[in-house]
């Protein structure tokens, strides 16, 4: 990080402290997981994002100045095959090569229900960038909370399969993702 | 007919013969294929139609196998020598081996690289072991040294029936094609 990004973020984080009292979350890696399910011949084909990182600051009664940050190492992606693990690393999957990180940055968190609430924000993913809503539920109890929730993406959005894979068989387009993430108050 | 006799194959033991030969021909160019292809959507159909085909193949050599139990072997001619016999006996046994270990060889492949697979588009194929990448790199090892040992017994197996009929004139080969009994 430059300098002044660095600078950029100290501002950031001193405006938002001054506003808000919302807390900062740090993610308990072990007790969290990030899943999707891709279809193969209309079948599921489940796979797990075993690497990322999720940061919030978040209050769960006034959402509004809440931020959510999460970033996927895609290198760590596991479909339980070796060969499919292998496949998905190639240019017309991931493209690895380039695109190591997936990131999901969002500043507009609001409330729908009774601890249920939507992030809307973008979806960077292969260098693109799209406009992403992901609706979770918030389980808090004192330091030790847990977000859940699931949404279905469209991987073409984002060039994820391309060339003969853009068509939707026999590797279906919608891709759903689920999380469940521990968070614990920081500080 | 549809039971064999001492003298000749019957119906069902002859459309077993003759379906399985051209699907384990159309089976080594579908596996041949399907190994060599740049990976994209035709090299997953023509998987899903080699191991199709594959799992065909092992109920069909099931039934056949069954139904060769069931009923009588027509016997071999009579001036045959007794090396001919013996080859021709250890070579079915051979075939009838190798019909069974492919099939299952691949089974083991595609459980153990746990690819979903649909047998024909209808049904999931259940798996046979865990995922297990060493056990996969054996499997595939295994299935193409049984496909060299099959394609080498059908050589041999292929010549024999030519020479008996060709060389020899004896009815064996006449006596397996379709619609002719034995006119002896
Ligand atoms: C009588 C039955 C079968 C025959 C004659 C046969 C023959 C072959 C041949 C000739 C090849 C290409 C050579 C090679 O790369 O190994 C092959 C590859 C393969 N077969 Fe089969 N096969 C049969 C059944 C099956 C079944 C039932 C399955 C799976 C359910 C299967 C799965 C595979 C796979 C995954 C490969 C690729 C192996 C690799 O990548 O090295 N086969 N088969
Ligand atoms: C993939 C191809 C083939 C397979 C797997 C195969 C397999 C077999 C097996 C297992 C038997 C033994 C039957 C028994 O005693 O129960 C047999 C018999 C026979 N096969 Fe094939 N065969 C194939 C192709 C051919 C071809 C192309 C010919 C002809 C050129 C042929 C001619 C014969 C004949 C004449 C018999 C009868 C032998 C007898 O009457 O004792 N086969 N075959």
């Amino acid at each position: 990080m430059n300098l002044r990004a660095r600078l950029a973020g100290a501002l950031l984080l001193a405006s938002v402290g001054a506003t808000a009292p919302a807390a900062d979350w740090g993610m308990d890696a072990a007790a969290s997981r990030l899943e999707f399910i891709a279809t193969y011949e209309r079948q599921a084909a489940p796979g797990v994002f075993r690497r990322f990182n999720t940061r919030l600051r978040f209050d769960p009664e006034r959402p509004q100045g809440g931020r959510l940050h999460v970033t996927v190492m895609l290198a760590n992606t596991d479909m339980d095959s070796t060969d499919i693990n292998e496949a998905i690393r190639a240019p017309e999957w991931f493209d690895l090569a380039r695109f190591q990180q997936a990131e999901f940055t969002s500043s507009d968190i609001r409330r729908t229900a009774p601890r249920q609430y939507v992030a809307r924000g973008v979806l960077r993913l292969k260098g693109v960038n799209r406009e992403v809503t992901v609706p979770f539920t918030w389980d808090g109890a004192g330091d030790t909370a847990v977000m859940a929730g699931e949404l279905t993406l469209d991987r073409t959005a984002f060039g994820i399969g391309t060339g003969e894979w853009a068509a939707g068989d026999p590797i279906g387009l919608h891709v759903k993702v689920k999380f469940k993430v521990t968070l614990r108050k920081a500080g | 007919m549809l039971r064999n006799t001492r003298e000749s194959w019957g119906a069902p033991a002859k459309l077993l013969h003759w379906t399985m030969a051209a699907l384990v021909f159309a089976q080594f160019a579908l596996g041949w294929l399907a190994a060599s292809w740049r990976l994209s959507p035709t090299k997953l159909n023509l998987f899903v139609w080699h191991k199709s085909t594959g799992i065909l193949l092992l109920a069909l050599v099931t039934v056949r196998i069954v139904w060769r139990l069931l009923n009588p072997t027509p016997a071999l001619p009579a001036g045959l020598p007794r090396w001919e016999r013996a080859a021709a006996r250890a070579s079915h046994l051979l075939l009838y081996l190798l019909l069974v270990a492919m099939p299952l060889t691949g089974w083991i492949i595609n459980s153990t690289a746990n690819i979903p697979f649909r047998v024909f588009w209808l049904f999931p194929l259940p798996d046979i072991t865990a995922p297990d990448k060493a056990l996969e790199e054996l499997a595939k090892k295994v299935h193409l040294g049984l496909f060299i040992a099959l394609a080498l017994t059908l050589t041999v197996h292929i010549g024999a029936a030519l020479r008996h009929h060709f060389v020899k004139h004896n009815d064996i080969l006449a006596r397996m094609l379709p619609g002719k009994g034995r006119r002896a």
